[in-house]
């Protein structure tokens, strides 16, 4: 087909169209400008704007876009008030200069990551450090040092300062990763990214500071610390050692949310954090992320916390996050089986005294089941979000039913069956987002960032009689049998107002699982399930639709799924659709069977927006069912792909067919968006982006060193059809993409052919190549 | 809108009208050549014409 294209006659006729259709664009531009020409610059400006914070190299794309917005921006400082400063990217320090002189007078928002800032990049900002409004520092090394650096400048310093944050430059915890231990904080102070008691003598000369993120601010040595007024601060985020002495010598009369990482800490001195914390007048968010350090008290008996000072109520308080483990990780049951004591009355208490909360976190508290820190009923009916992780299996007996009737929010990671969850006894007639995801081991499939609270290891089993009074091994028993458990899950069958559904219930053979029947969801329109339970939930009005996966037979059923009516009507009304939507690879690792997509694609009449997965040669299939009827899925304009095509020239030329039919056909919608995990080579993005604009493309070249890219341009091997083989050096990803140059793959005979680069999961929706022109739809109609 | 404005609006809508005539017309040339082509190669026939 490739070489049928280049016949003279064919290129003649493709030159033509192209000159044809850019001389009908100048005038249509002439004629029915783009509506964003016909915007009034107040709203451009704030799309602008909006660009600019989303991505901190907008002002130089939108300088290339054309005169006027050149003119534009140069003139419109709060394009240029973002600056993102890669200390470790050269061309990112060039652009400082240019961001400096054009935001002019305007405040800015700095952030500096990387390594290490030089003193170069601290002495070009000083010239604005007057100006700088927001200064969040991410840095591996020194991270302290551009902040007392810009404070120091003539004439005023940091006078304008509102928001400050120091952090460690670290990548993201994976699987097995502990909470931060003690070496791991004496390596930031060594690495100098904590402040000290200089540095908290120079907040308080920042008159405007609202907003403080920092690592560490106390020190064990230190016993006395000095007070601290800080009069404006409105949102504090710290990271404490062992006790709240520095909380305890704060003043801030304005403080409205208070984020805590408590480190190596003990029961008296997490009694003291929250003592500490409910001095603050207009507190409305408390967060408690506290490990305990097992050294520090006996956890096998129970703390006697009666004799201490009790928790005062507080009124204002409306979101409580909790978060508690030990500082090695691990839960021990010591001599004779005795379970380890965490604060069950404290948070009993410490639950209790916030009367009107409406948002309840408690995350991966150990050994503690939600019956014995389940809410006042106050609380019950003043609750619209809830999240509960819990880290046990906890053999747990029916308890009554719970009625939340204002719940609109609930998130439940745990292991999910009948005797193990009191999901049973929930009712919530108002719910309009359900997360429930069940597994084994603490791995979510979606959210890696919730890493903190899952440290990758398996979930420990109790039961009732480990965990009771008669052993000494609790304070409280399990609950009486109160009624047979219902063997559906009324939560999911009984929660007809959701509008988003995520669930996993793990490998549906499996007995032991909580089940549900058939249930109708009038308005649910985002739905995260196996294929497996995606037969049982009617939603006439869902659009997107992700599919999670836990087992090889569910292959079978995708395959086999649009023959019925009832998945046509699904099917038919879908907008997105993504196909495997696990981002963490080690939510499971089951080799699965190829699946077929072909079959959905007559069905998918509604789809805009298509995900394919990593594997099963998805995006192959669809060019060739695309290249052979290129009606189907008529409403398809963006692809997203997390591998690339064995061939450019088939995708390239079956997408100039498609946008050329809906160029006749106004009921059949351009492709205009294609998405890669990486950046695609120029000599690969030029022509498709032809293609997706609706042109002819520019014939594809063959990139220089790197042939087997493109190797249908390649010369075939003599007596045979084949075109040479890529080298093996490469995964395919990188070969196919043009960009070898990074590829670091494993070694031949390592299980995994891909480099790190495609291994791990996507941290970011990927770079997306776009049509000059999107809508050509119906153009010569 | 001025008489002139008028004119010259109307002058640019009888070019692009133009331009997307020929356009067309360059796209059932190129699907002629298309169809003869994969005619030639397979005989199997798509519920939908594979080009224009």
């Amino acid at each position: 087909m490739f070489h049928s294209l280049q016949s003279p006659l064919r290129l003649d006729l493709r030159n033509q169209f192209n000159t044809l259709f850019e001389e009908a664009r100048r005038k249509d531009s002439v004629l029915t400008p783009h509506p964003i020409m016909r915007v009034p610059l107040d709203i451009v400006r704030e799309i602008f704007e909006a660009a600019a914070r989303a991505d901190p190299d907008t002002p130089f794309h939108l300088l290339e876009t054309c005169m006027a917005w050149r003119t534009f921006v140069l003139e419109t400082p709060s394009i240029w008030k973002n600056i993102h400063i890669a200390v470790d990217n050269d061309d990112a320090l060039k652009a400082l200069p240019a961001f400096l002189l054009f935001s002019k007078t305007w405040k800015l928002d700095v952030t500096i990551i990387g390594t290490h800032a030089p003193e170069s990049v601290v002495d070009e900002l000083a010239q604005a450090a007057h100006r700088i409004h927001a200064l969040d520092i991410c840095l591996h090394k020194a991270a302290r040092e551009p902040f007392r650096g810009l404070s120091s400048a003539p004439p005023d310093g940091l006078c304008s300062l509102s928001c400050l944050a120091v952090e460690t430059h670290s990548e993201p915890q994976i699987r097995g990763a502990k909470p931060q231990t003690t070496q791991a904080l004496e390596r930031i102070e060594q690495d100098q990214n904590s402040l000290d008691g200089t540095d908290m003598n120079l907040l308080q000369t920042l008159p405007m500071l609202t907003s403080l993120t920092a690592l560490v601010l106390h020190d064990m040595g230190i016993v006395d610390v000095p007070p601290l007024e800080l009069l404006s601060l409105k949102s504090l985020r710290i990271v404490l050692r062992n006790s709240a002495a520095v909380l305890q010598s704060l003043k801030c009369e304005s403080l409205q949310s208070l984020d805590v990482i408590l480190e190596d800490t003990s029961r008296d001195g997490w009694w003291d954090f929250l003592l500490a914390s409910l001095v603050y007048p207009q507190l409305v968010e408390l967060s408690v992320d506290a490990t305990l350090d097992r050294e520090e008290d006996d956890w096998s008996t129970p703390w006697d916390f009666q004799s201490r000072t009790r928790l005062h109520t507080r009124d204002t308080i409306s979101t409580l996050t909790i978060a508690l483990a030990f500082s090695d990780w691990q839960y021990i049951w010591g001599l004779g089986g005795k379970a380890e004591y965490l604060c069950g009355y404290l948070l009993d208490e410490s639950i209790a005294c916030f009367p009107y909360l409406s948002n309840l976190h408690i995350l991966h508290v150990p050994f503690l089941h939600s019956p014995f820190i389940w809410p006042i009923e106050q609380i019950l009916l003043t609750l619209r979000k809830l999240e509960l992780n819990v880290p046990a299996v906890v053999y747990d007996k029916p308890s009554p039913v719970i009625e939340l009737p204002n719940l609109s929010e609930l998130r439940y990671y745990g292991f999910v069956s009948l005797q193990t969850t009191r999901l049973p006894s929930l009712r919530t007639p108002c719910l309009q987002y359900l997360e429930i995801m069940h597994h084994q081991r603490d791995v979510h499939p979606i959210h890696g960032q919730i890493n903190r609270y899952w440290p990758g290891e398996l979930r420990k089993s109790i039961s009732g009689p480990e965990f009771s009074t008669s052993k000494n091994n609790s304070v409280k028993d399990f609950p009486e049998d109160i009624e047979d458990a219902d063997p559906l899950l009324p939560i999911i069958h009984q929660s007809f107002a959701l509008q988003e559904l995520r669930l996993y219930l793990g490998d549906p053979l499996r007995r032991a699982n909580i089940n549900f029947g058939s249930t109708t969801f009038p308005v649910l329109k985002r739905l995260y399930c196996s294929i497996f339970y995606l037969p049982r939930i009617v939603a006439p009005q869902l659009e997107e639709l992700h599919l999670l996966w836990s087992a090889k037979d569910e292959t079978r059923r995708f395959d086999g799924y649009p023959k019925g009516d009832k998945a046509q009507r699904v099917l038919n009304q879908l907008k997105m659709l993504d196909i495997y939507s696990h981002a963490n690879r080690e939510f499971h690792e089951v080799p699965f069977k190829r699946i077929s997509v072909e079959q959905w694609f007559p069905y998918l009449t509604s789809l805009c927006m298509i995900i394919f997965p990593r594997g099963w040669m998805c995006i192959d299939h669809f060019i060739d069912v695309l290249s052979r009827d290129p009606h189907i899925c008529p409403a398809l304009t963006t692809i997203t792909s997390p591998t690339y095509p064995t061939s450019w020239v088939s995708l390239c030329h079956c997408l100039e067919t498609r946008n050329h039919l809906s160029m006749r056909d106004p009921s059949v919608q351009a492709i205009h968006t294609l998405r890669f995990p990486l950046a695609v080579h120029q000599n690969i993005h030029g022509p498709l982006q032809d293609a997706l604009s609706g042109e002819f493309a520019a014939p594809f070249v063959p990139i220089p060193l790197q042939p087997w890219t493109l190797r249908e341009l390649q010369p075939q091997i003599p007596g045979s059809t084949a075109h040479e083989p890529p080298l093996e050096t490469a995964c395919f990803d990188c070969y196919q993409s043009g960009n070898t140059f990074e590829c670091e793959r494993p070694p031949i005979g390592v299980r995994s052919l891909d480099c790190p680069r495609h291994l791990g999961p996507l941290s970011s929706p990927g770079v997306a190549i776009t049509a000059h022109r999107r809508d050509i739809s119906g153009y010569l109609a | 809108m001025d008489h002139a404005t008028k004119v010259k609006r109307k002058r640019d809508l009888m070019h692009l009208r133009d331009a997307k005539e020929k356009m067309r017309t360059v796209l059932l040339q190129i699907a002629s050549l298309e169809h003869s082509k994969s005619d030639l190669q397979d005989s199997s026939v798509s519920p939908h014409p594979t080009s224009l």
